[in-house]
């Protein structure tokens, strides 16, 4: 889940939480006159106070939080508060909401303390669902998986089986070209990723390398996007009773048929190998981007792609999309049915990248599997 | 020539505060229209990845994306482009997300 993705935050926002309400309940926020200045900025604190409980500053911020935090747990889709640092790196009181819901329903501040929005999804249990191990056939999708064969160089290589689309009356995985389709050399493995080839789940990465403990779910079509296309995309057809054919993801659900264009500012998530569920929004469109690709696993050089028209999406500290995450559908940030905006296919630690689901639709010639 | 001195402290004063504020003209097109046109010599240069339209508060800017920050590639790059404000993001190299 992206909340717990940075350990340092979360052993911070962890310390405070606990700390704040034992602090709380021995009485001990009483009484700490008004120690909260205006700066509230954790970098100029570091040079001289410590980010803990042991900072007077930070207790009575606490205690603030803990005398608000009945009113703001009020709030419809607010899931919890603590004592946190935003993405500036701010002070404050950190409301975590399931979606995004805005300024306006927040105070902008409490007895003088910041007051901001972490959308956190639902907090849940560690006993989410694992998207890398091996499922029960029909599996859904937003897993780990693979082109059977990715092995080469001594490494094996996977990404994540994001969604079904229905192209000719088919259906079929669709995921990237460089998860499926990339392996364009015989080097390293003595084979190509050839038309018909096994797709596995999960992928060779989460099996040991060992493609006999996966299942086959799909075969690739042979559909090669790159570098001629301007989408990185891949399908394959997906085995009878393998597949789930509603074309369920984990922790989304089904989806619908329809499309969305991307917005900037629109609230989206993704389910991937990786890292799971997560959310986050879309900061710019019409990208260009330059993406240099490998011609088999752990390979050498293929070729650099410049792409066009792409879509950027907030990625701080790969909590939004990690390595493995390739080939995960980004839909609309909803509860039910959430419409296909793009497809996630590379980033950094800062920005993801997805092509818009249009133009991936428009080159398979393809629907999206939903409602 | 001789202009009253409230008028010529005026004039400078204008011209002053139009130096200052970093406004050129406004765009005359879609910011797709001027990254179309310009993205190919910023991703010539060496150390650009990646050109953007987003939103900074709500004014249109175009961020570029650099693999990592240095004070001569950043002097190599707009202020403005197409009447947009240029933002410069360092998000470094723009990877394929297989593992």
């Amino acid at each position: 889940m992206s909340l717990f993705s940075s350990p340092r935050r979360l052993m911070l926002l962890g310390t405070l939480a606990v700390a704040s309400v034992a602090l709380f309940l021995a009485g001990c926020s009483k009484d700490q006159g008004n120690p909260l200045a205006p700066t509230t900025d954790a970098g100029a604190m570091k040079g001289g106070a410590e980010l803990s409980m042991a900072n007077p500053a930070i207790r009575a911020m606490a205690a603030v939080q803990d005398r608000h935090t009945a009113d703001l747990m009020a709030i419809p889709g607010v899931v919890g508060t603590a004592t946190g640092v935003d993405e500036q790196g701010q002070l404050g009181i950190m409301v975590m909401t399931e979606h995004a819901i805005g300024a306006g329903r927040l105070p902008a501040e409490i007895e003088g303390v910041r007051v901001f929005e972490e959308v956190t999804g639902k907090i849940r249990a560690f006993s989410v669902a694992d998207h890398r191990v091996k499922q029960t056939p029909p599996i859904q999708m937003g897993t780990s998986g693979g082109w059977r064969f990715d092995l080469a160089n001594g490494f094996c290589c996977g990404g994540t089986l994001g969604s079904l689309v229905l192209r000719g009356g088919n259906r079929y995985v669709l995921s990237n070209y460089h998860v499926l389709e990339a392996d364009i050399v015989s080097g390293g493995n003595s084979r190509v990723a050839t038309a018909g080839d096994p797709v596995v789940q999960p992928g060779l990465i989460d099996i040991s390398c060992n493609a006999a403990t996966g299942q086959n779910v799909a075969t690739l079509s042979g559909i090669k996007s790159l570098p001629g296309s301007n989408v990185d995309a891949a399908i394959a057809q997906i085995t009878t009773g393998m597949v789930q054919t509603n074309g369920s993801i984990l922790e989304v659900g089904t989806i619908s048929a329809a499309t969305q264009p991307a917005a900037v500012g629109q609230a989206v998530k993704k389910s991937g190998r990786t890292t799971g569920l997560t959310r986050s929004s879309v900061t710019g469109l019409n990208a260009n981007v330059s993406v240099q690709y490998e011609n088999e696993c752990a390979g050498g050089a293929a070729f650099v792609k410049s792409y066009t028209g792409q879509i950027v999406i907030r990625n701080k500290g790969s909590r939004f999309l990690n390595s493995g995450d390739s080939g995960s559908l980004m839909v609309q940030d909803v509860a039910t049915n959430p419409r296909a905006v793009g497809l996630l296919f590379a980033g950094s630690s800062s920005s993801a990248i997805a092509n818009p689901i249009g133009q991936v639709l428009s080159f398979l010639n393809a629907t999206m599997v939903g409602n | 020539m001789s202009i009253e001195w409230p008028c010529r402290v005026s004039l400078v004063l204008a011209l002053a505060l139009a130096g200052c504020s970093g406004r050129g003209a406004p765009p005359s097109q879609p910011a797709v229209r001027v990254i179309e046109a310009s993205a190919d010599s910023l991703m010539a240069i060496p150390g650009v990845v990646g050109v953007y339209e987003g939103l900074s508060g709500r004014e249109t800017v175009i961020r570029i994306m650099l693999a990592e920050h240095s004070d001569s590639l950043v002097r190599r790059l707009p202020k403005r482009l197409g009447g947009y404000r240029v933002e410069l993001e360092v998000t470094g190299p723009i990877v394929p997300m297989r593992r």
